[in-house]
């Protein structure tokens, strides 16, 4: 390393949070006990990025002697520029975890009994190299079925090819509900199945559905950097933030007004809202009248008049109506309406809702002419890797990609793990043979765990990548353990809310502690025993040469930069616009060895008004109306109204329950330093959990107060939360910020298996939540509609 | 900051011979508010609250600004330097909360 943190700390970047290496470390870890504890050790910094969780910060990790001691932000990563969350941090734990899987393991005993047995890499690539080959013998391949978490970037990539190569079309991303962005939404206006990106430095006013901006959005670090700035950056001018969410959350607490709603009707406020912009004429005329679709009433190519969304709005979504439903005052539906129309520019956010709920907050921003503007919502540039080259399939791939998905019958090209699920169960169109667990854990993350659960024990073999023993894990048959992030090679591409697109590089700070391995590098070693295509297919040594094959992309689009100080991104910006592009690289070489050292490229540059890359609809507009479904199956709907159910719309649940057995509505929410239950072995993030209420390690309920009383509920006493579909016993907090007649439950406790500080602590929500209704076009199981009974354990 | 009719609720009259109170006088002449030139900021992921502390928890002026009330013009440099650490080790030593997000959100 040529320059150390002094010199970051000369750029005038750089927060550290100095942790205390001192006796109790050395209890809880792995380390021999050194027998000159105090002698100075070799000490280097390693740029790299985070992975606990998507927000991808750029970190710097301090490794004296070979072991990694801390972690400080990264001043040069555009994303955190310096800064962390206590996330960031709390990985050292992950790393050094005690109960982390260190050698492959194969199960004896009965699946979820725990009990394993050690074996080494060879045994392990050879069980899963039969039961592949037994597949392809069989012609069988198309019952390999991956079930991949929070993928991005080239892991992504290397997957899809294996199946593709393989012969299966069953990659399913297992990436659910809670970890998402509205993407629905943002593919219903504007055709792109991306993440769409939030201007919040430049934004004016921001109206929240339910969005949970503050306590766990995917890139929290950004977020509130973004809100700092938000508040207090421009001199003179100060954000509104309004929250509108059934729980009084952080983003609640820190927000100007915070207005409760019944849990689950999001959706309709937003088309209430929509009501009164229109009604009051204070939509952008000019935006609507270029760049939209779908808002006044039109004809088609073969005579037919259609509605438009005009009509439609003000027709069906009156605030009585609206209020109703919702709770929310009628004069608030029109003063938000007002304030969210002539505060300019402005953003409405919602979180990953149902999908017409999604558009009706995403048709907000369009009513507004927020759309590719500064402080709207901006469409960020993918990464320019260079394309993995083609590959050829052998006639038993090809047979295998013939068959149907194991998710057939898709609406949206979204993948469907819960049709997965289903499918499985009832064998049509097939039952999968092998699955492979890669990054996600179905068995605890997912509303109604107890279905997966069911549906893994129809599969004959699991194998788990996971390098801890979460519930999935412990429910597989072999498990061939990754390294944890700060061990691995690997691309993080990701973007700012200014749409700058980053591709940060993680890169391994240490020697990996045990026999664990990369999963890319799994991955071309189990193309290797397959042999013929599958092995030309893989042409690298290993995931770092995919890496090194795709960044040639990036090196050769000739835009861009290597992360440097916030300055530099003027200058680019002026160059690049000018038409000059002068990296700080000369060749490839040079260019690899400057991501390594700096953490990443970035392209800091973000052409408004490119209308054609932006909006992929048949109408290559902003649509009010969803003409992309069109193409596809069609969306179930009342005859009558067939027309309208492309429009954002309300969809009532068809399954209300039973009020009056069970009173209350179940919200479940997710927090910043468990999120969901991945972060749950690191004892920092437990310390960390609750901290509105000062809990930690244990799952609450919060209860209104007054409703407390009521029941005879006093805070602190143990109650049981019963759903129609299960009961959780957990401590009763009586919480100003709860609605009277909902109760909130926090994810991320409540794991069957995970270690010491995992198993056995708090309960698991999802197990409340039922999967039987599902939304039609998603199929994802549909929350808010829990009802929920609360009594005290006698 | 106040505005000047706060600091003319004394000062109207002259209290002192100070050529420091003139200018005071000199500003409600010319009906102009005091362009006081700020010297105490925190960057904009720091919340901090004057309400909390001056308010609710009646910490004294003098504690974070020094010795305020006895001086015979207006500060021109901060009393101290407020780091992250300084503001903790109150936090400590007064066991008020110390939780990231008390300062960060």
């Amino acid at each position: 390393m040529k320059f150390n943190r002094r010199d970051f700390l000369k750029m005038g970047g750089g927060a550290g949070v100095a942790i205390a290496v001192g006796g109790g470390f050395w209890k809880w870890s792995q380390f021999p006990p050194i027998e000159k504890p105090n002698s100075p050790g070799a000490e280097k910094w390693v740029p790299t990025i985070c992975g606990q969780c998507m927000g991808g910060c750029g970190t710097l990790v301090r490794v004296i002697d070979g072991w990694a001691v801390n972690v400080a932000g990264n001043p040069l990563h555009p994303v955190n520029r310096g800064t962390l969350c206590p996330k960031g941090i709390a990985g050292l734990q992950g790393l050094y975890d005690p109960d982390r899987i260190r050698t492959p393991l194969k199960r004896i005993g009965k699946r979820g009994e725990g009990k394993w047995q050690p074996i080494s890499w060879e045994e392990g690539l050879q069980i899963a190299t039969t039961s592949l080959k037994e597949l392809k013998k069989n012609g069988e391949t198309h019952k390999l079925v991956v079930l991949g978490g929070k993928d991005r970037g080239l892991m992504r990539s290397l997957w899809e090819r294996f199946l593709e190569a393989f012969g299966s079309p069953n990659y399913i991303d297992e990436h659910f509900d809670w970890e998402g962005s509205p993407i629905e939404g943002f593919y219903l206006t504007q055709g792109l199945h991306a993440t769409p990106a939030y201007d919040f430095e430049n934004t004016q006013y921001i109206l929240s559905f339910g969005s949970d901006l503050l306590e766990s959005f995917w890139s929290p670090v950004q977020v509130l950097k973004a809100y700092g700035h938000f508040r207090r950056g421009r001199a003179g001018q100060r954000g509104k933030l309004v929250q509108i969410e059934p729980r009084l959350s952080i983003s609640g607490i820190k927000a100007d007004e915070w207005i409760p709603i019944q849990p689950g009707t999001e959706g309709i406020l937003a088309l209430g809202v929509a009501h009164m912009i229109v009604k009051e004429g204070l939509y952008h005329k000019e935006f609507i009248s270029r760049h939209t679709f779908g808002f006044e009433n039109w004809t088609d190519g073969q005579g037919r008049s259609h509605l438009g969304f005009k009509e439609f709005v003000l027709a069906e979504y009156e605030p009585h109506l609206v209020s109703k439903q919702t709770g929310v005052p009628v004069d608030t539906i029109i003063r938000l309406a007002r304030e969210f129309a002539l505060n300019q520019p402005s953003l409405a956010i919602g979180y990953r809702d149902r999908p017409f709920h999604q558009m009706a907050v995403a048709a907000l921003n369009g009513l507004t002419g927020n759309i590719e503007t500064s402080g709207g919502v901006l469409t960020p540039k993918t990464i320019p890797y260079q394309p993995l080259p083609s590959l050829r399939k052998d006639a038993i791939a090809q047979r295998g990609h013939a068959q149907k998905r194991i998710d057939e019958e898709r609406t949206l090209p979204v993948h469907q793990p819960y049709l997965f699920a289903k499918n499985t169960l009832s064998g049509k169109p097939y039952k999968p043979k092998v699955l492979f667990l890669y990054d996600t854990n179905p068995l605890f993350s997912n509303p109604d765990p107890d279905l997966f659960l069911k549906t893994f024990s129809e599969i004959p073999l699991i194998v788990s990548f996971s390098p801890t023993l979460n519930d999935s894990a412990q429910f597989s048959d072999l498990i061939l353990p990754d390294h944890t992030p700060l061990e691995r090679w690997q691309d993080v591409p990701l973007f700012l809310n200014n749409g700058f697109p980053v591709l940060g590089i993680r890169q391994p700070v240490i020697q990996p502690l045990y026999q664990t391995r990369a999963t890319g590098d799994v991955l071309i070693g189990l193309s290797r025993s397959l042999g013929g295509e599958i092995e030309k297919a893989f042409p690298w040594k290993d995931f770092k040469e995919v890496m090194i094959h795709g960044l040639k992309g990036v090196f050769d689009a000739k835009r861009g930069d290597i992360f440097g100080l916030q300055f530099d991104e003027a200058w680019t910006r002026l160059l690049q616009k000018g038409g000059w592009w002068a990296p700080s690289y000369k060749s490839f070489e040079e260019f690899w060895k400057s991501l390594q050292e700096k953490g990443g490229w970035w392209d800091p540059i973000y052409d408004f008004g490119e209308w054609d890359r932006i909006f992929k609809t048949p109408s290559k507009k902003f649509e009010f109306y969803a003409q992309t479904l069109k193409g596809i199956q069609p969306v179930p709907a009342p005859a009558s109204r067939d027309e309208t159910s492309l429009f954002p719309h309300w969809e009532e649940t068809k399954k209300p329950g039973n009020e009056k057995d069970y009173p209350f509505h179940l919200h479940v929410f997710k927090t910043l330093s468990v999120g969901v239950g991945e972060n749950a072995n690191q004892p920092w993030l437990q310390e960390i959990f609750g901290l509105h209420l000062f809990e930690r390690w244990n799952t609450w309920a919060e209860i209104n107060p007054q409703t407390g009383k009521e029941l005879g509920i006093s805070d602190g006493e143990m109650v049981w939360v019963e759903s129609p579909h299960g009961k959780l016993k957990v401590k009763a907090r009586l919480y100003k910020g709860t609605m009277p007649r909902v109760i909130n439950i926090p994810l991320g406790l409540g794991h069957r298996s995970g270690g010491r500080w995992t198993a056995g602590l708090g309960e698991n929500p999802n197990r409340l939540l039922a999967g039987d209704e599902m939304d039609p076009l998603t199929k994802y199981p549909i929350r808010g509609t829990t009802r929920v009974k609360v009594y005290k354990v006698t | 900051m106040p505005d000047l009719n706060t600091c003319l609720e004394c000062h109207k009259d002259p209290l002192t011979k100070s050529s420091e109170e003139e200018k005071i006088m000199r500003f409600q002449k010319q009906k102009e508010e005091i362009p006081w030139k700020r010297i105490y900021e925190q960057p904009d992921h720091v919340f901090f609250s004057h309400l909390r502390h001056a308010v609710l928890e009646k910490i004294s002026c003098e504690t974070c600004h020094g010795d305020i009330g006895q001086s015979k013009k207006p500060p021109t440099q901060p009393w101290v330097k407020m780091t992250m650490n300084w503001c903790m080790d109150c936090h400590t030593k007064t066991k008020a909360n110390n939780d990231c997000l008390t300062c960060h959100v």
